[in-house]
């Protein structure tokens, strides 16, 4: 056992199990160690937020790329909603962002998220992994079909398409299981190994 | 109360601690269970030992610090595969925490001789998402003034090799979901879609089965989810790390995790009860000769079209 000497090291484990002890009941030291976590949090994301702005705004306007006041201007735009005089302004900004991130999203999204997911469900019925997507597809979609009355045939459809989305859903519960354990070994790892050195 | 009444009623501080005491042991005590190869990783590592040796791949840090255990472990054990081909890898991260995750995995770059700057570098943080990936996949330069270390960027032998996007052989994005951060779905629209660099995804758990439909369709090359991919990777590059350590611990908890599941359910299952009408509670209450009055026995519920009472 050779405990670690380094402060941060001492900090950190100390604030793992600050954190870990609300697990046995509420107290003033995890209440403590949660608001430390919020302000560092919003701390270090000022001060990357701030070296950002630098290294790619300001520095190069300083250098001469003048063009990059108008972003800039604009960018500050945004903070005249919390004038209600000039707050109309600050949706110059929010349009020209919606507007970017909408055309810039549309660019792919058709081809990667619409057609090259249902081509993938295109499959050569050759296996039974085939089927099981391209049933599955159709049977979940039947499941959403909301404009007419469910019949006989599409109930069962529609209830056989619930258990596929079961069976993901069964999947993606199971993966979030093992990545909260997965977090929880990585702060024993840090306590055990690292701070207390066993 | 017999055996089963009382785990339906047992306090959940005893589960947290043998759950503790679960991950702790073989941690302390590895016992070195055997991790299986799964395909997902192998046809991953196959793709990335396909790539040109001396070539450069873009690796994206989006993930927050709750998320550091499941990635970074990917992060190291890809980057000892990609040493050994001499590839060069240029880091970029969108969350604000993401560029001192690349720090600290490029570290071990060290033990293969590579130079900062020549072979690899830390871009550091971009903010803004997608719009901003996809303005760097056209002209690097144009988002990356100073790398993270404070260095001219244009000055940097490894950035003189890059103009765009389609210079590097493979993109990949180590990815714990698009809040506030560039998610896999922006990847997949500017990587791929945008400039036909493939594109290989390191996920959390949680996000495994969603994205496992881009590598079916292709669109995607591989894909290696949480702290089980890393430790499979490890064992591919034989090079072990946190992700083999963390294994045997992993296994042991879901051990655990799945005993309780089956317990609680034969306990309630044996526990449960078959459900009385309050109606017929009422009626066969001893001395109960007068009707009650609505809301005169508190075991009575309002009669409701639809409700239990119908």
């Amino acid at each position: 056992m050779k405990i670690s000497t380094e402060i941060g090291v001492w900090i950190g484990a100390l604030s793992a199990i600050g954190i870990y002890s609300v697990l046995i009941k509420d107290n003033p030291f995890y209440r403590m160690v949660e608001h430390i976590f919020v302000g560092a949090s919003a701390g270090i994301a000022v001060v990357v937020g701030l070296n950002t702005f630098n290294n790619t705004a300001w520095s190069p306007m300083v250098q001469g790329k003048y063009s990059l006041i108008i972003p800039m201007l604009t960018g500050l735009l945004l903070y005249t909603r919390y004038f209600q005089k000039f707050s109309w302004l600050n949706r110059i900004p929010l349009s020209f962002l919606m507007g970017t991130g909408a055309g810039v999203a549309m660019r792919g999204a058709v081809e990667s998220q619409i057609v090259g997911q249902i081509s993938a469900t295109m499959v050569n019925l050759n296996k039974l992994d085939s089927w099981i997507v391209f049933l599955g597809t159709g049977f979940s979609l039947s499941y959403f079909f909301l404009t007419y009355k469910t019949g006989k045939v599409t109930g069962y459809t529609s209830r056989i398409g619930r258990y596929f989305m079961m069976a993901a859903f069964g999947a993606a519960f199971g993966n979030t299981v093992m990545g909260r354990v997965s977090a929880a070994i990585g702060r024993f790892q840090f306590i055990l190994l690292k701070w207390l050195g066993l | 109360m017999d055996i089963f009444e009382k785990l339906q009623n047992l306090d959940k501080r005893v589960f947290y601690i043998l759950m503790a005491l679960a991950i702790a042991i073989p941690t302390i005590n590895p016992i070195g269970l055997p991790i299986d190869i799964t395909k997902p990783v192998k046809d991953t590592f196959d793709f990335v030992q396909s790539l040109p040796d001396g070539s450069q791949v873009l690796i994206g840090f989006d993930y927050e610090p709750g998320d550091e255990i499941d990635l970074s472990p990917i992060a190291e054990a890809i980057f000892h595969q990609l040493a050994s081909k001499s590839i060069k890898i240029v880091a970029l991260a969108s969350y604000p925490a993401g560029p001192t995750f690349a720090e600290e995995c490029l570290e071990v770059l060290e033990e293969y001789g590579y130079k900062y700057g020549e072979d690899y570098v830390n871009l550091g943080h971009y903010a803004g998402g997608e719009p901003t990936l996809a303005a760097f996949a056209n002209d690097p330069l144009s988002i990356f003034a100073r790398d993270w270390r404070g260095n001219d960027v244009s000055s940097l032998a490894i950035m003189k090799q890059v103009s765009s996007m389609k210079d590097f052989s493979m993109a990949m994005t180590l990815n714990d979901g698009p809040t506030g951060g560039t998610g896999t779905h922006e990847w997949v629209r500017q990587a791929v879609m945008a400039h036909g660099t493939p594109l290989i995804m390191g996920v959390t758990g949680v996000m495994a089965a969603s994205n496992q439909t881009y590598v079916q369709s292709g669109q995607c090359k591989g894909i290696l989810a949480g702290l089980r991919a890393a430790a499979e990777y490890e064992k591919l590059t034989g090079k072990k790390g946190t992700g083999t350590v963390g294994m045997d611990a992993q296994s042991i908890a879901h051990i655990l995790i799945v005993a309780f599941v089956v317990l609680g359910n034969i306990g309630m299952f044996v526990v449960r009860r078959p459900r009385v009408q309050p109606a017929s509670i009422s009626a066969s209450k001893p001395g109960s000769n007068s009707p009650s009055k609505p809301g005169s026995d508190p075991s009575s519920k309002p009669v409701t079209p639809g409700g239990e009472g119908k």
